[in-house]
This record gives structure tokens, C-alpha cells and sequence, in this order.
């Protein structure tokens, strides 16, 4: 009985000592690729798509990016000061540059970036992380997740890109001959049989 | 002399047997071997292929090409022409078009990458491979007269684009497709999957991802559930589209119709529950997959829903978490196996899977730590009434 009490010590304290680990990202890739030039911008992209993880600063770079088309911040410190002055960030928010980025964190800055108003509690709280992903959810740009949860490269390349999407606000399915900026004749855009559009379609 | 007559008989019976079915054999042999200086002829030789021209027609914002892997990326231009096995790549805001022989015309949206695999013309037929990691691509063939065999492949599915304008949205959540006028094939990567054929001439098909099919697409939107979707819990839903009485479907034909509102009957039901904690990371992932007594395969990489009614709430991660399968208005009887397994390399994580006959626990398999060389719990449940 002893043994079986000491082993589950030993188990709760490794659980314990491990399990609220938060996921470190070794070498953000804004330590090379974080200069404002498009090709620099695309090279940053692409090589975050092949990137297991996303850290908050190499968030917070494609945020700028996605909001200015340039990230003028020498570092995150900048970053994080830029995002603050304009409300996207809670004032005390001071999580470090190589920690992987909370779903949270990245749904509170869409949420205002992109202006979606929200319900209720939404309103009430708009620096709220579950709240604004709850929200997220709604309109379909993100997936059912919890704000606690991470993304990996692709996973943040995904969401920018459905971010766009709704900025845009650009049907989805057009003909391949009509560029996302051009307009389409009337009626050329597919619509589903139950008239959603595609964007307010959950995942 | 009856006997001996009768064996004389047989034999001479047999005898004339074995020398018609010898004839016909070597009638038979002899007019094969007669055809076989006709089949000796050598076969007119096929017209060799031609290699399709890609030009680009059309470029928004930030578009990077590169002639072969591992090569250099450079910007491209309006009216450069690209060879086979080229890259094109696209920043935000960005997006390139090109057009491939002279009737196909394929636009990559924003954040994507696509390369073109193969593109030739061959006989009166146009064959395209274009591969696309991730990203949007539309693709519009314009009908000419001539066949196409045209294929977008994705990590997640192929789709072979029959009819002339299609698209594929891939990212690491989900991958759909639409199609207009005319109908697609697309082969999911996963073998366990079927191959799903969507849209016809003048007709279109919706599939939500998550219902897995068009099909049950079409099914879950029949339901008139009174109160809405937003109070419902997915094994709600589950339970709704099983009872006839709400436009449901009742797959084993055991649940009688009733009115709709109130309280969803539950007739027999049967849940799996893998519970675990401890996991190193919000990415720990296990999987519980359940063996049904009529050997159905739930898992939650592959099948979630089971003729049988079975159905499993999907894949989750996290450092605590849950997954559950479960018969929710009906079962099959016998024995069915459950297992819960860590796929997070170098990770460990404390499971338990608890089973549920009418909303009560009977069995409870663990808990076990799994790590290391221990990756899988395993769970039985015998003699399942």
C-alpha cells in the first residue's frame, strides 16, 4: 500500500513538474527573417509553414505584417508596444517573445483588428481570449479550440489566411480567370443552396 | 450381360465425350494459333506528347517562382513562360495566374504554393498534375472538345477535376472543394476512406467536412430540430439525426416516430470515454478508436460515424482532454474493443477509459501512464446485451 502511495506521489509530482510546461519556440524566425521587404515578408511566410510552432513574437510580426504590410519594430518589445497603442493587445500582457502563442492571445487581436463586434459577452469583454475565440469560431475563421491551445506554422498561416479572407471580403469560389481583386459579373459567384456564405460556415 | 452392356455403353458414352471435348480443344487451339500472325503485327506507334505551355497571365502583389526544387526563389512577371516542375509561391494580399496549353487557366490565391507536376497533350488529351501543399487554387478548363484528365493534389486529397471550374482550399483544418457545372472525383489520402465523387452536369453537392460525406451533408440539414442547433451538444445532434420523429433517419429501424420537442429518447446506449491528463504539451495527442461486435472501426484520424449508429466526437489534443465514442439510441450486441493510443513522440500521459452502458459506468480500463514503450490501453467489453 506504501509502495502503490509512493508511486503515485512520484507520478502526480512528475505530472506536476511537466505538466504545465508551456511549448518554447528555440530560434524564432524573427531573428532572420523578420525585415519589411516582400520578399522577405514571403520568404517569412513559407519558412513558418514548415515551422512546428509559432511564437508570440513570430505572431505578433505576421500580425503587423497582415495589419501594415510592414513590421517597422526593432524586436518584440516593439512589437508588443505597437500592438498595445492600438488596443489589439491587453495592456499587461508580458508573455516572452519565444513562448508558443495562445490561441487566446491571437483571437483577442483578431477579434479588434478586424472589428467583429460579437455578442454580449464579447462586447463586455473584448480583451477576453475565450470570449474572442468562442467568436472566432462563430464566424469560421477559427476551429474548435481551446484558447489555451497553440498553433503550429501552418496552422497560422491557415488562420492569416482566412483573416484575409474576411477582410476582404471576398466570395471564395469565383472563376480562376477573375484575380481576387477583380470584379466578378453579377451572379458569377457560387453560392451555397442554403444561401451561407462560405465564411459563416462553422468548421 | 445387362451389367456388361451397360459398362460398354458408358464407355463408348465417354469415349465419344472425350474425343468431341479433344475436337473442340483443338479447334479451339487451332484458330488461336491462326490469329497469331495478326497479333505479331507491331502496334501503329502512339504520337509522342507534347509539353503544354505555362505562361503567366496575371500578378497580384508579392509572386515568387523557382524553376526546380531547391533552387532560387525569384519574383515573376506577366507573360514569363514556365517550365514543368516550376514553384510558384504567394505573400498576403497576393496571388498569380497562369494558364496551362491553351483551354486551362489556374489562379493560386493567397499564402499558397503550388507546383506544376506534369502537363501534356497526348493523343486529343490534355493531361495536368498540379500539386498544391497548401493554400487556394481555382481551376477553370474550358471546354474545347478535347479531354482533360486534370489533378490537383494536396496532402489531404487529390481532386481530379472533371468538370470546368473547381477549386481546392487546403490548410491544416480542414480541405474543401466546389465544383460548378460538371462533376469531380476526389481521392482522400487516407485508405480507409472511400473514394468521393461530388457535383454531375447541372447539378452541384455540398459536403460539410466535418459530416464526412455529401450525403450525410444532405442528411443532418433534413433534421427540424425545434429549438435550434445552438442549445445542442454534438451527441445531441447525433441522437436527433437518429429519431424519425424530428426528420432524423433511424438507421436500424428500432425507434418509433414521435412528435417533436421535448426530451431526446435514448433507448440503449453504449460510450467509450478516454480520459487523460498529464500530457507534456497542448499538442499531446491520443486517439481512442473503438472496434464494434459487427467489426466497424471507429477512429478519429479516419471514420466517425458507423452504420450501426456509432459515432466518435473527433480528434482531440491537449495536455488534459477527452475523447468519447458512442451508440447513442441503439447498439449492436457482442463484444467491443477499445483502445486508447499516445502518438506524441517522446511524451506521457496518464489515460483512462471508462465505459458507459445506459449512462453507467460498468468498466473502468486504467489508469495507466503511457510513454516510452507503452503507448496503448486497451479496453474490452464482453457479451454486450
Amino acid at each position: 500500500m506504501d509502495k502503490l502511495r509512493g508511486i503515485l506521489i512520484i507520478m502526480l509530482l512528475a505530472i506536476a513538474a511537466v505538466g504545465c510546461r508551456t511549448a518554447q519556440v528555440a530560434e524564432p524566425l524573427t531573428q532572420s527573417l523578420a525585415g519589411s521587404d516582400e520578399d522577405t515578408q514571403i520568404a517569412f511566410w513559407h519558412t513558418l509553414a514548415e515551422r512546428k510552432l509559432t511564437s508570440n513574437d513570430e505572431a505578433m510580426h505576421g500580425m503587423l505584417l497582415f495589419l501594415d504590410q510592414q513590421d517597422p519594430a526593432e524586436d518584440y518589445q516593439g512589437r508588443m508596444d505597437s500592438l498595445k497603442s492600438r488596443g489589439l493587445l491587453p495592456e499587461d500582457f508580458a508573455r516572452p517573445a519565444n513562448e508558443a502563442v495562445n490561441r487566446g492571445t491571437l483571437a483577442v487581436m483578431l477579434v479588434n483588428a478586424l472589428e467583429i463586434e460579437g455578442g454580449l459577452m464579447l462586447r463586455l469583454l473584448p480583451r477576453s481570449p475565450r470570449h474572442a475565440t468562442r467568436e472566432l469560431q462563430y464566424v469560421g475563421l477559427y476551429p474548435r479550440s481551446s484558447p489555451n491551445q497553440t498553433f503550429s506554422g501552418p496552422e497560422f498561416l491557415g488562420i492569416i489566411g482566412r483573416a484575409e479572407d474576411y477582410q476582404r471580403i471576398h466570395p471564395v469560389r469565383r472563376p480562376a480567370k477573375l484575380m481576387p481583386d477583380e470584379a466578378g459579373p453579377e451572379g458569377s459567384d457560387l453560392e451555397s443552396d442554403t444561401g451561407e456564405s462560405s465564411q459563416a460556415e462553422p468548421l | 450381360m445387362q451389367g456388361q452392356g451397360a459398362f460398354f455403353s458408358w464407355t463408348i458414352r465417354m469415349g465419344a465425350a472425350a474425343t468431341t471435348g479433344g475436337a473442340v480443344l483443338f479447334v479451339t487451339a487451332m484458330s488461336c494459333f491462326a490469329q497469331d500472325p495478326g497479333i505479331a503485327v507491331a502496334p501503329r506507334p502512339a504520337p509522342p506528347a507534347r509539353q503544354l505551355e505555362i505562361v503567366i497571365t496575371g500578378v497580384q502583389k508579392t509572386v515568387q517562382y523557382r524553376e526546380k526544387e531547391g533552387g532560387a526563389w525569384n519574383r515573376v512577371e506577366v507573360g514569363q513562360a514556365l517550365p514543368v516542375g516550376a514553384e510558384l509561391r504567394t505573400g498576403l494580399g497576393s496571388a498569380v495566374r497562369f494558364r496551362v496549353g491553351e483551354t486551362q487557366t489556374v489562379t493560386l490565391d493567397r499564402l499558397g504554393t503550388i507546383k506544376v507536376i506534369d502537363a501534356i497533350e497526348q493523343v486529343g488529351k490534355i493531361k495536368t498534375d498540379v500539386g498544391m501543399k497548401y493554400g487556394r487554387t481555382r481551376y477553370d478548363v474550358e471546354a474545347a472538345g478535347i479531354e482533360h484528365e486534370s489533378t490537383i493534389h494536396s496532402p489531404g486529397a487529390s481532386l481530379a477535376v472533371r468538370g470546368t471550374l473547381m477549386g481546392l482550399d487546403v490548410d491544416p483544418f480542414r480541405t474543401s472543394l466546389w465544383s460548378d457545372d460538371g462533376a469531380s472525383q476526389v481521392d482522400p489520402v487516407r485508405r480507409n476512406l472511400q473514394q468521393l465523387k461530388i457535383g454531375g452536369k447541372a447539378r452541384r453537392a455540398n459536403m460539410r467536412v466535418r459530416d464526412g460525406t455529401p450525403g450525410r451533408t444532405g442528411y443532418v440539414r433534413t433534421i427540424n430540430d425545434p429549438k435550434g442547433q445552438f442549445p445542442r451538444t454534438e451527441d445531441e445532434m447525433e441522437a436527433l439525426a437518429q429519431n424519425q420523429g424530428m426528420g432524423g433517419v433511424d438507421t436500424n429501424n428500432v425507434i418509433p416516430a414521435r412528435s417533436g420537442g421535448g426530451t431526446i429518447p435514448v433507448e440503449k446506449s453504449l460510450k467509450f470515454v478516454l480520459n487523460w491528463t498529464g500530457g507534456s504539451y497542448s499538442t499531446t495527442d491520443l486517439d481512442l478508436t473503438v472496434m464494434s461486435p459487427l467489426s466497424e472501426f471507429l477512429d478519429p484520424k479516419g471514420l466517425l460515424h458507423v452504420p450501426s449508429g456509432g459515432k466518435h466526437n473527433g480528434d482531440r489534443m491537449g495536455m488534459n482532454a477527452l475523447e468519447d465514442a458512442a451508440w447513442l439510441n441503439n447498439r449492436p450486441g457482442g463484444t467491443y474493443s477499445a483502445a486508447g493510443t499516445l502518438l506524441t513522440t517522446g511524451d506521457v500521459a496518464q489515460a483512462t477509459i471508462f465505459v458507459e452502458l445506459d449512462f453507467k459506468v460498468v468498466q473502468v480500463c486504467g489508469p495507466t501512464l503511457l510513454g516510452g514503450a507503452d503507448l496503448t490501453l486497451t479496453c474490452d467489453i464482453n457479451k454486450v446485451p
